[in-house]
Order: structure tokens, then C-alpha cells, then sequence
């Protein structure tokens, strides 16, 4: 949704009569996949490492314990949710936003634009002010 | 098109990802204006690209002084690696090293495993990624071994 300011934005957005199309991912249940992962926590699985003899060991008996741990998707929740600016004309101009990957946002654009490998006119200017600043003193 | 990086401001692994800033670029492209995106914070959690879910089975034997004679430790998650792959179920070595193959215990006998799980959201980056699930299942089994204060016998 565009819109001039935010709170129109959203007015906007209420007016929509969207029919999602959920994905194969549809029936996906977080309940359901919990007690799947429990499971095959219970059944053998690949090996990516060892030392010893760890069944011969445990064959021999004497005091033995085990312990089941979980830990749920977890969401980065920032403070201030995504956000970014851009000004193109065609699909020339400016992007500006708190990204680790500005390759990955001008592949983006270049795959969009026809140039699957376009030149990466890359301007990090805040590192480079930086740099240049270190470089200086 | 140039790609100016501001600072990042907290959420590291999910800046990471490129969408919301060529999201502006497309949308800027398609209106021909300067446009500001704004994730709403629901979105911005239903949408997230997550630290993986992970289920962790333990097991351990111990000597009658209670030190572990044998250790077993298994965990299923489905990888970061399914954002590239959908088919990917099993950790990729480096996740797999995070807090899991580099257990910092010398037990004489001990095995690592890992079991598969396919993904149903994105799975993402977070700091520290793997080692938040592994380093709980370790550290927590660890303290649940330890015998009870004052009954240690050596």
C-alpha cells in the first residue's frame, strides 16, 4: 500500500479484500512440527562426530540420564521494524536502508531490470567515510 | 542503481537480507517517485526470516564420582541453508560446529548427531546463530548432571 503518509497508508490497507494464497506451507503447524522434531530427536541420526565408544558404553549400564530441550522460532524484533528509502527513475537512482548485504539488494535490482549480472555500483559511503577518516589520522 | 548503507541499528542476520531495501527500489521504480518503506512491527514478526526452531535429545552415563563416562547428543532443526534449498534438512557444517561438534568436555567416549527436519518458514540468521539452541541443550543438560550441593563424593 502507497499512500502520502502513514495513517493513509493504513486506511488504504483496511479497504483490501485480499485472498491469500498460502503456500504449500499452509497446514504447516507449530504444535504438530514440535512433537516431529521431539521425535526424530528420539530416533538415530547422522553422525558428525565421535570419540570412543558411546553404545558399548551405555551397554554396560550404571546410572544413566537423558533430557529433552526445545527452542522455539525466535524473531529478531528490533525496535524499529524494516525500513528503506529509494528514489529510482527507470531503474536508475538511489537506496538507502540499515542493510549488511547492499550486493544482494543491487543483484536484486539488476535481475529485475533485465542485467542479471549488472555492474555493482556500490557506494558503502558511511564505511568509506570512515575509513577514509582512520586513514587521516 | 547505488546502495547506500545507513547504520544498521540492531537486528544483525536479519540485515542480512536485501528485501526491504530493494523493495523500496521496485516500488520507486513502478510510482517513478522517491518512496519510504515501513514494515509494520506484525509484519515485521510474521515476516521475520527466524532463528531456527530445534529440538535437542541428551544422554549421559556417569561414573559413581558423577563425571560422564559416555555422552550422546542429537539435535534436529531445519537448516538455514533451506532459504537457498527447499529439499535442505540436515546442519551444514558450520551451523553444525556452533555450540554442537566442538563440545569443550573431554569425555572419553561421546557422539554428535543430528537428525533432519524440513522447513516451513524462513529461517534466517540471528547472532550467534546455532550456538543459542546448542549452547542451552549443553549447558542446561551440564546442570541438571551436576549432583546435588554437598553430596559430591569427589
Amino acid at each position: 500500500m502507497i499512500a502520502d503518509n502513514t495513517w493513509a497508508a493504513f486506511q488504504g490497507r483496511k479497504s483490501l479484500n485480499v485472498v491469500w494464497d498460502n503456500g504449500p506451507n499452509e497446514s504447516y503447524d507449530s504444535d504438530q512440527y514440535k512433537r516431529e522434531l521431539q521425535e526424530t530427536a528420539r530416533t538415530p541420526g547422522s553422525w558428525c562426530g565421535t570419540e570412543g565408544d558411546v553404545d558399548s558404553t551405555f551397554a554396560k549400564g550404571g546410572k544413566t540420564f537423558e533430557a529433552d530441550y526445545y527452542v522455539p522460532l525466535l524473531a529478531h524484533a528490533p525496535m524499529e521494524p524494516l525500513v528503506a528509502l529509494a528514489e529510482l527513475q527507470g531503474w536508475q537512482g538511489h537506496g538507502l536502508g540499515p542493510t549488511q548485504n547492499p550486493q544482494a539488494v543491487q543483484d536484486i535490482v539488476s535481475k529485475r531490470a533485465g542485467h542479471p549480472k549488472g555492474p555493482r555500483d556500490l557506494s558503502r559511503d558511511l564505511a568509506r567515510r570512515r575509513v577514509r577518516k582512520k586513514v587521516q589520522a | 542503481m547505488i546502495c547506500h548503507v545507513t547504520l544498521l541499528g540492531g537486528a544483525f542476520g536479519r540485515k542480512s537480507k536485501p528485501d526491504h531495501v530493494a523493495e523500496a527500489a521496485v516500488l520507486s521504480k513502478k510510482v517513478g517517485r522517491p518512496v519510504k518503506v515501513v514494515w509494520t512491527r506484525e509484519d515485521d514478526i510474521k515476516f521475520d526470516y527466524y532463528n531456527t526452531v530445534a529440538a535437542m535429545y541428551m544422554k549421559a552415563s556417569l561414573d559413581p564420582k558423577g563425571r560422564p563416562t559416555a555422552w550422546l547428543q542429537r539435535s534436529v532443526f531445519p537448516p538455514i541453508t533451506s532459504i537457498f534449498d527447499v529439499n535442505a534438512v540436515y546442519g551444514d557444517p558450520g551451523h553444525l560446529q556452533q555450540g554442537w561438534t566442538d563440545v569443550p568436555y573431554a569425555i572419553p567416549n561421546l557422539r554428535v548427531e543430528n537428525g533432519p527436519a524440513k522447513a516451513h518458514v524462513r529461517i534466517g540468521w540471528l547472532r550467534s546463530v546455532a550456538n543459542i539452541y546448542h549452547g542451552f541443550a549443553v549447558q542446561s543438560f551440564t546442570d541438571e548432571l551436576r549432583p546435588p550441593r554437598g553430596s559430591r563424593s569427589g
